[in-house]
């Protein structure tokens, strides 16, 4: 028998010791306005089957009624926890569908944004994550570094979560005086800290115990769901876009990619953790060879793309964001479907799921790091 | 002796985690007491979209051109212009219905003038919603500007005439 969101229990329609328990949608592990209703025998996970749509904006709907520029301060609501990768997406999208091309120096501001958002963004699903393993520590730790980069995004664009940085043709604005310093600053801290987080919580046996083994998902189901990003990786498939379909400036740079093998909780933090070294490498080499020249190119205001239809892809802290845009000519999109990893990864959960037990369900949630932003649009 | 080893480690991993949270202890704090200290923001702060005044005429820039009514996602930009006897045009009323307005920046940029600037304030609480509708009246910024940081410790002034980042 499956059990959809909708289902009510008769009585008979469960087996003789198994209920029903609604975790959520106001539940703090859930990261969001998540439900997960679990199908238990007794602390056994039989079933965890998700409930989504709670955060539905109509993300997709609303696009076709706004031009192309207007659409991206837009994207940046999907994902908020990595606004800046949503619309790298978005205009490399756009860029690809009018044929643009983008000054060599924004391609390079890009892949800075995006590294350092993916540091922003895995600090806080380290703090998140340690949180609900119940670990209060780290989380404090964590958003205290987090706080050096949203220093430097906001010197930058003015924001804080919700950036509008990237423009269709390059992005909004050059480099504010004092960050190249500043970002600096905070690749030489980082790293220790980073060290200090290992020691705390990722090397600590309480964590290895109640991650090791748990959630376990092969590389062959990681592939068929759709698993991209760490998620993926942690199951020991080596892929990642940023290497292996180079967009923005990322063929440029030196970067390992951490892969994992069991592709249980354990590995999947892991892969997580390590790629935040990874990213401070690549940042160091962005601030050393930083091109000189514009960061804008010239984009017609009113932008109408010729008729026809693109599908760009990039590497979110998540997993891989997608974006299909189609063109009628006009000056609005005609129809932009939002691929989000989030929410491929929900779907992974009952397969994660099954068979553990009930206060392991909150460390697979963590593991996989929703948005749930993304997850409903 | 498997259980041995394994206690002795876990332990270790018991006196690493503590010997962290020692070090942090020591560490100066990172927090800000933010009602009692007024934090400065960053040049360049997104707080609303807000009208340049020239110092000397006490006027603004904005001709009404519409230019940021039509770049605004939301339509929350709102202008009524009138005619000078000199055939200029100037707005007798701008509304800005902020409580709808995602602060983008498009309307900043999207003016040829740069009569628009973004301000750097940040308190909005009002207490009731028709109080966030801001006119004319409340969207001119002081001639004097605000003063703001920089990421290398300077503090420059922002909001005045002739300035204005896009």
């Amino acid at each position: 028998m499956t059990i959809t969101p909708e289902f009510r229990p008769a009585p008979g329609d469960l087996e003789e010791h198994e209920f029903l328990v609604n975790m959520g949608p106001q539940h703090p592990s859930t990261h969001g306005v998540l439900r997960v209703i679990l199908r238990v025998d007794g602390e056994r996970l039989v079933d965890a089957i998700p409930d989504i749509g709670f955060l539905h904006r109509c993300f997709e709907k609303v696009a076709e009624g706004w031009t192309y520029q207007q659409v991206v301060p837009l994207t940046d609501r999907l994902d908020y926890v990595s606004a800046m990768t949503n619309e790298l997406a978005y205009v490399m999208a756009v860029e690809k569908l009018a044929g643009i091309e983008v000054p060599e120096r924004a391609q390079w501001l890009r892949v800075l944004v995006a590294e350092l958002q993916r540091i922003a963004s895995h600090l806080v699903w380290f703090g998140t994550f340690a949180l609900d393993l119940g670990a209060t520590t780290p989380f404090l730790y964590a958003i205290r570094e987090r706080e050096h980069i949203l220093d430097l995004f906001e010197a930058l664009c003015g924001a804080r979560l919700t950036y509008s940085y990237m423009r269709i043709g390059g992005v909004r604005g050059d480099l504010p005086p004092g960050f190249v310093g500043k970002t600096r600053e905070f690749l030489k801290l980082m790293p220790s800290r980073l060290r200090e987080y290992e020691n705390l919580f990722m090397k600590n046996r309480i964590f290895e115990n109640r991650t090791k083994g748990i959630g376990r998902v092969t590389a062959e189901e990681a592939v068929a769901y759709g698993a991209s990003g760490p998620t993926l990786r942690g199951s020991g498939v080596d892929w990642d876009l940023r290497r292996d379909e180079p967009y923005a400036a990322y063929d440029r740079f030196e970067f390992g990619v951490p892969v994992g093998q069991s592709g249980d909780v354990y590995d999947r933090a892991v892969c997580r953790f390590k790629e935040m070294y990874e990213s401070l490498k690549i940042i160091e080499q962005v601030l050393d060879g930083l091109p000189e020249g514009d960061v804008r190119a010239k984009v017609p205001r009113v932008l109408k793309p010729p008729a026809g239809d693109v599908y760009t892809r990039v590497e979110s802290p998540r997993g891989e964001v997608g974006v299909y845009l189609v063109s009628d000519g006009g000056p609005k999109p005609y129809r932009v479907k939002w691929r989000a990893p989030s929410f491929a990864h929900l779907r992974l959960l009952p397969v994660m799921a099954k068979g553990h037990m009930v206060a392991d369900i909150v460390a697979i949630i963590g593991s996989i790091d929703i948005i749930l932003g993304e997850v409903d649009r | 002796m498997h259980n041995l080893t394994s206690l002795l480690t876990g332990f270790w991993s018991f006196i690493c985690g503590l010997w962290v949270t020692l070090v942090n202890t020591v560490r100066p704090p990172v927090t800000f007491q933010y009602p009692e200290k007024y934090y400065v923001p960053l040049e360049g702060f997104r707080g609303y979209p807000a009208l340049v005044v020239d110092p000397e005429t006490g006027e603004t820039k904005c001709n009404g051109c519409q230019a940021c009514a039509r770049a605004c996602p939301l339509g929350v930009i709102h202008i009524e212009t009138a005619q000078r006897e000199d055939k200029k045009r100037y707005p007798v009323e701008w509304r800005l219905e902020f409580g709808r307005c995602m602060v983008c920046n498009l309307c900043v940029e999207a003016c040829p003038f740069g009569a628009l600037t973004m301000s750097p304030e940040y308190e909005f609480a009002e207490y009731r919603p028709e109080d966030l509708v801001y006119t004319l009246g409340n969207l001119k910024l002081p001639p004097e500007g605000f003063e703001v940081r920089r990421l290398d410790g300077s503090t420059v002034r922002t909001g005045l005439a002739g300035g204005g980042r896009g």
